[in-house]
C-alpha cells in the first residue's frame, strides 16, 4: 500500500483546476501494468480504473460463444475505441492516468493482422495525450529454455506492436523499466515532475 | 565456435549505412535488408507498401535505442543515431561529438573503439527483435517443466494468447495421436499381422486422422488463416490418396469430437471409401514378397462392426 505524500496531494489539488494532462501507462500482458495502475490509485492520483476492453471482450465472447475471429474484430475494437474515446473526453481539468490508451488499438489490429481502422485514425489524430509510459515486460525471454510455450513469445508479440503503435501515432513514449510498482510510478511522478509517492512516509 | 551469419553481417552494415543520416529512416538511406526484418515486417500496418516498412523500422529502431542493453553508452547510442540529446538534421560529425560527450570519450577514440561496438549492438538487437517475430507454426510448442503454477493474465490479450494455445494444444495432440495410429497400421502391415487386425488399426487411423484434419480446420480458421490445412495434416504421416469428397466426408464424420463408433456409424455404407483407404494401406507395401499379402478380394467393413 503507497502511502499518500501530502506534497503530491498539493500537486495534485493546484492542478485540478487547470487544463486537463493525460498521462498513458501501458505495455503487453506480463508487463505489470495492473499492478502499478494499483500503486497509482494508492497514491491518490486520478486514474482510469479498469480497461473497458476487458468487458467488452468478455461480452462480445459470450454473444459469439466463441473465439473472436478476424472478422468479428472490427466490431469489437471500435467498440472498445468509443469506450477509449469516452474515457478521454470525460476528463476535463488536471492529472489523470489512463490504464491503455486510444493508440494502444494499433497493437491489437496488428496483433490480429488487421489494419488499423479509420475511426482510429482520427481518433488518434484528435485525442492527444500528455505522456506515454510503456511498461517493459517483467520476464524477459532471452534464455531459450524459459520459452515454454509460444504464449510468451506472442506476449512479447505483442508488446513489441503496441510500442510501434504509439510511434506510428506520434508519439516518443518513455520506457519504464521491470522493476516494482512503487519504484515505476516514483520514476513515472520524476519524469512528470511531480513530487514522488513513495516519499509520502 | 558459433561463427557469424552473413545476415548478421549485411544487418550490421546497413546499420552502420543508416547511422550516417540519422532517424528517422528515409527511403535513400535504408537497406533493402532492413526492410526485411521479420519484426519490421510484422510492425508494418501494411508489409507490402515500402513507405509503411520505412515507418516500421523507424519505430523498430527508436525503441530499442530507448531500451538500449548497454547503460553505459545508451546515451550516447540514442545521440549517435540522431535521437535526444541530438535532434533531427544534425550531420553525423555533430552527432558523433554528442555522443562521444555523452560516453565520455574523446571523438577521436569513440569513433574507432566505441562506435563500432554500439552499431554491432543495435545490429544483433536488430536481429534479436526479429527472431522474436520468428514463428514456426509447423513445429510442435516445446514444453519445459513447470515449477509454478501459471495463471492467466485478465488482459484481453492474455485470454485471445491462451485460447489460442489451447486450440494449438488440441491441434497437436490430434495430430500426434493420427500419428501414433498410422504408424501401428504398418507396423502390422510390416509384421504380416492379420488381415482383420490391420483394417482395425486402419479404420482407427482414419478416424484419427480426419479427427486431426477436423482440428487443423478449426485452428487455422480461428488463427492462422495463412496455414494449409493439408500441410498440417501431412505431418501425421503417409495416408492413402483420397478424392477431395472422401477427404471432406471423412473429415465431416470426424468433426466435434465424434468418437470412434460415431466415425464409423456415420460412414456406414460409405464402402468405395473404405475400401480406398484400407486398400491404399495394404497395396503400398514396398517389397514385391509383401506384395503377395495384398487381398484381391474386397475389403470387408471395420471388423468391430461384425459383432
Amino acid at each position: 500500500m503507497t502511502s499518500i505524500n501530502p506534497d503530491l496531494s498539493t500537486a495534485l489539488a493546484a492542478a485540478a483546476g487547470g487544463p486537463p494532462r493525460r498521462y498513458v501507462i501501458t505495455g503487453g500482458p506480463s508487463s505489470g501494468k495492473d499492478d502499478l495502475i494499483t500503486a497509482v490509485h494508492n497514491a491518490g492520483i486520478p486514474c482510469m480504473v479498469d480497461e473497458p476492453g476487458r468487458e467488452i471482450y468478455r461480452k462480445h465472447r459470450e454473444r459469439l460463444g466463441r473465439h473472436l475471429r478476424k472478422e468479428d474484430r472490427r466490431e469489437y475494437s471500435l467498440e472498445v475505441l468509443e469506450a477509449f474515446v469516452a474515457e478521454y473526453t470525460a476528463h476535463v481539468h488536471g492529472v489523470r492516468f489512463y490504464n491503455r490508451g486510444i493508440p494502444d488499438g494499433y497493437g491489437w489490429e496488428g496483433f490480429f493482422g488487421l489494419k488499423p481502422t479509420t475511426e482510429l485514425e482520427e481518433a488518434t489524430a484528435r485525442y492527444r495525450y500528455d505522456a506515454i509510459f510503456l511498461l517493459d515486460p517483467l520476464d524477459t525471454f532471452e534464455d531459450p529454455d524459459d520459452i515454454v510455450w509460444a504464449k510468451e513469445r506472442e506476449i512479447r508479440r505483442v508488446h513489441e506492436l503496441v510500442v510501434q503503435g504509439y510511434y506510428d501515432a506520434g508519439y516518443e513514449p518513455v520506457f519504464v523499466a521491470a522493476d516494482s510498482a512503487s519504484a515505476r510510478l516514483d520514476f513515472i511522478c520524476a519524469n512528470l515532475r511531480l513530487p514522488k509517492p513513495s516519499r509520502g512516509a | 565456435m558459433p561463427t557469424k551469419s552473413p545476415l548478421e553481417d549485411e544487418v550490421a552494415d546497413a546499420v552502420a549505412r543508416l547511422m550516417r543520416r540519422g532517424l528517422p529512416v528515409t527511403l535513400a538511406a535504408v537497406d533493402p535488408v532492413l526492410l526485411e526484418l521479420r519484426g519490421v515486417l510484422a510492425r508494418a500496418a501494411d508489409p507490402g507498401d515500402e513507405a509503411s516498412r520505412i515507418a516500421a523500422l523507424d519505430g523498430t529502431l527508436r525503441g530499442l535505442l530507448a531500451r538500449f542493453p548497454d547503460a553505459r553508452y545508451a546515451a550516447a547510442a540514442r545521440a549517435l543515431f540522431g535521437l535526444p540529446p541530438a535532434v533531427p538534421g544534425m550531420n553525423l560529425t555533430v552527432r558523433r561529438e554528442l555522443a562521444a560527450e555523452q560516453a565520455g570519450h574523446e571523438v577521436h577514440h569513440f569513433r574507432k573503439r566505441v562506435e563500432p561496438k554500439l552499431v554491432t549492438t543495435l545490429a544483433a538487437e536488430l536481429l534479436a527483435d526479429a527472431d522474436r517475430f520468428t514463428r514456426s507454426p509447423l513445429i510442435a510448442p516445446r514444453l519445459a517443466p513447470v515449477t509454478a503454477r501459471q495463471p492467466v493474465l485478465a488482459d484481453p490479450f492474455a485470454w485471445e494468447v491462451a485460447e489460442q494455445e489451447e486450440q494449438l494444444s488440441l491441434l497437436w495432440s490430434a495430430i500426434y495421436a493420427a500419428r501414433a495410429e498410422l504408424l501401428t497400421v504398418e507396423r502390422l502391415i510390416s509384421l504380416h499381422s492379420e488381415r482383420t487386425d490391420v483394417i482395425r488399426a486402419a479404420v482407427t487411423a482414419a478416424w484419427r486422422w480426419a479427427a486431426a484434419r477436423a482440428e487443423a480446420i478449426s485452428y487455422t480458421t480461428a488463427f492462422a488463416p495463412d496455414l494449409a490445412v493439408h500441410e498440417l495434416v501431412a505431418l501425421a504421416g503417409w495416408t492413402p490418396a483420397l478424392s477431395a469428397g472422401q477427404t471432406s466426408r471423412l473429415t465431416e464424420a470426424a468433426a466435434g469430437g465424434a468418437s470412434r463408433e460415431a466415425f464409423v456409424a456415420h460412414l456406414h455404407g460409405e464402402t468405395g471409401l473404405g475400401n480406398t483407404w484400407t486398400e491404399g494401406f495394404l497395396a503400398a507395401l514396398p517389397s514385391p514378397e509383401q506384395a503377395r499379402t495384398v487381398p484381391s478380394t474386397p475389403v470387408p467393413p471395420d471388423p468391430d462392426q461384425n459383432g
